[in-house]
């Protein structure tokens, strides 16, 4: 097993080479010139292009690439933001605990109202209940997060003044986008559960259980949700993982100073230091999260379990 | 006369869908007495798996249920009864194997789990956990699984192994019936053997009655006391062993399942099927449902379906060849 644990985790190097290399060569391509954001408008040319020539701007493309490769993998040294001046390190640490808060509380949210809401739907497959689960779920999925957002600003902060529109001032501001990030994220989770306890739900040795006098819910919670549960946690896992990356929609609607916002202010600003800084970010964090959703699964499935033993 | 444990009167089971109605089990009578062996013989889609899951009311949801009749068990109406007592009766007073182990089995659950879950819902006496672990490893040594192979799931049985594992939860609670469906037909033949012998060996040391499902007349000739054949939702012919297997009268269709096994004793060039398929089950025809295949068919079998003429107190058939009209003629002989 802790063979099986380090061979993932040294896998994680070469794909965040390859997203480093990537994100480096669209920045490359781009029109860019970090000494005038650096300087701003107001100073003159040659200030500018000696800053560049400082910053080592003007060197060939692959010298640029393995010198950021080698400060960033040898001595996690990511450089200074363009724009703040701050080490990228701190900016992206000083946004990292919005985001959590927000990733940890909403994904507890949304998970037990799906699943919940899920199974109940699967096990009154075709009641009422579950034709109106089976509609809301479908309109709720279709809406795109940044409408919601915005609706949700119109109502309770336009209309009814109850929650505030931007920012963190309170407990109340935090109501909005985790609520609605909740609500959007709950529903495909509602369908995907449905689907996959009405797949367990049909199998033989469902009978075999009822066949022995078990009650219903015995049923249900003690052998079709065990059976279900792995996909679940798959899917909330990587869910979760990419989440933590930053909640781009939300975070930006509400002007939250969450991960997502930073990597977004700066693509806008061409602040190539935290560009690149975010997103290894997010991807190590996602391959992280998908490594240790594996071994979650791993030891709670005992035919996937005995694969890796030893 | 023996103790009668088992009466299916009239059973009608239906499936129904939004498109059609599906006649599984159209008005049988089955009667199964203490500590005998019932087999009812049919082929796939004959209606003898429906008429097992009915008498533990395990038919799937919404789709099957069941339009009329009665499944008395020691004098009372199991369908007539509240769902909690039906489950008091599900594992303990009735058990069920199934078809195929390979899925009948929860797989993240250990078997030594699988076996204790039974018990424990059955637990009237306050066993004590260590009593029922006990018991736990005696019924897995009863089915010749050695007790340390408790803690081990499902994927690390074979077939034969995990078919044992299933019998050993349907005996665990040691009940008055035990209903098998078809319990060796998803194994090797060898272990067919095995797993047969061991369940009529348990049988006879629990003093269990068994309803045995099969489409294996060998099966049955080892294994059975009387036997129902079933031929599209209806019992053709039932009656005692020796009715079946050696008497002289039977229903054609009994005639031709005799005459699709294979013969060691009679050289035969090729073995003899009965031509044709059952009928479609969403649209019976109106007589006899074999007379479209059947070689002496006449008028009146495609006008009504015939009735039931007892050729002797065990031995019936259901047959115009055999009905009172034309024995009547044969007792006037």
């Amino acid at each position: 097993m802790w063979k099986y644990v380090l061979k993932r985790l040294l896998l994680i190097i070469p794909i965040l080479l390859g997203v480093v290399f990537i994100v480096f060569a669209i920045m490359s391509l781009t029109p860019s010139d970090p000494g005038r954001l650096i300087l701003g408008i107001s100073a003159s040319q040659e200030s500018v292009d000696q800053l560049n020539d400082q910053l080592g701007y003007n060197r060939p493309f692959m010298t640029r690439f393995l010198d950021y490769v080698k400060e960033a993998f040898l001595k996690f040294e990511f450089g200074n933001s363009y724009n703040s001046g701050k080490p990228v390190v701190r900016e992206i640490m000083n946004n990292f605990p919005t985001t959590l808060k927000m990733v940890v509380i909403s994904t507890v949210l949304y998970s037990i109202i799906g699943i919940t809401l899920g199974v109940f739907s699967a096990v009154k497959q075709y009641s009422a209940g579950d034709n109106i689960l089976r509609v809301a779920s479908m309109a709720v999925a279709a809406f795109p997060q940044f409408w919601l957002a915005m609706m949700g600003i119109l109502v309770f902060s336009l209309y009814l003044g109850w929650l505030p529109s931007n920012g963190i001032d309170n407990w109340k501001s935090w109501i909005l986008p985790i609520g609605l990030y909740s609500l959007s994220a709950s529903a495909p989770l509602l369908r995907l559960t449905r689907t996959i306890v009405l797949e367990q739900i049909r199998q033989d040795y469902v009978r075999t259980v009822r066949a022995k006098g078990a009650p219903e819910k015995r049923v249900i919670w003690k052998h079709v949700f065990k059976n279900s549960a792995l996909p679940i946690i798959n899917t909330v896992g990587v869910q979760f993982g990419a989440s933590l990356g930053g909640m781009v929609v939300m975070e930006s609607v509400y002007s939250l100073p969450g991960v997502g916002n930073l990597a977004l202010t700066a693509m806008r600003q061409k602040d190539m230091p935290l560009i690149m800084g975010c997103t290894i970010f997010m991807a190590a964090i996602f391959c992280l999260m998908v490594l240790v959703v594996d071994i979650v699964s791993a030891y709670s499935d005992p035919r996937v379990k005995a694969k890796y033993a030893g | 006369m023996a103790e009668i444990l088992l009466d299916i009167k009239d059973l009608v089971v239906e499936y129904k869908s939004e498109l059609e109605t599906v006649h599984a089990v159209n008005g049988i009578n089955l009667r199964l007495n203490k500590r005998e062996t019932l087999g009812i013989v049919g082929e796939t889609g004959a209606g003898k798996t429906t008429t097992a899951l009915s008498i533990l009311r395990l038919l799937p949801d919404r789709v099957g249920h069941i339009a009329g009749g009665s499944v008395e068990f020691e004098g009372r109406d199991l369908l007539t009864l509240p769902e909690s007592e039906m489950r008091a009766i599900r594992g303990e007073k009735i058990s069920m194997i199934f078809q195929d182990p390979m899925t009948a089995l929860d797989p993240i659950m250990t078997v030594g789990d699988q076996i204790k879950e039974a018990l424990e819902l059955h637990n009237h006496d306050n066993k004590s956990a260590e009593q029922i672990d006990r018991r736990v490893d005696e019924v897995l040594e009863m089915v010749g699984i050695p007790a340390y192979r408790r803690t081990e799931y499902p994927h690390q049985f074979s077939g034969g192994m995990k078919q044992r594992v299933v019998i050993a939860i349907a005996l665990s609670c040691e009940p008055d019936l035990l209903i098998a469906d078809e319990p060796t037909t998803a194994l090797d033949v060898t272990i067919q053997a095995q797993v047969l012998s061991l369940m009529r060996r348990l049988k006879n040391d629990l003093d269990t009655s068994m309803l045995l499902i099969t489409h294996d007349l060998g099966i049955v000739a080892q294994t059975c006391d009387t036997v129902a054949v079933m031929y599209a939702g209806y019992i053709i012919e039932s009656g005692t062993i020796d009715d079946i297997f050696t008497g002289e009268r039977h229903h054609p269709y009994t005639v031709g399942l005799f005459g699709s096994i294979p013969n060691l004793t009679v050289r035969a060039e090729r073995l003899t099927p009965i031509d044709g398929l059952m009928p479609d089950p969403t649209k019976l025809p109106a007589g006899c449902p074999f007379a479209p295949r059947c070689p002496e068919c006449r008028a009146e079998c495609e006008r009504g379906m015939p009735p039931v003429s007892e050729m002797s107190e065990t031995h019936r058939i259901c047959c115009w060849k055999y009905s009172s009209a034309e024995q009547k003629g044969d007792d006037g002989k």
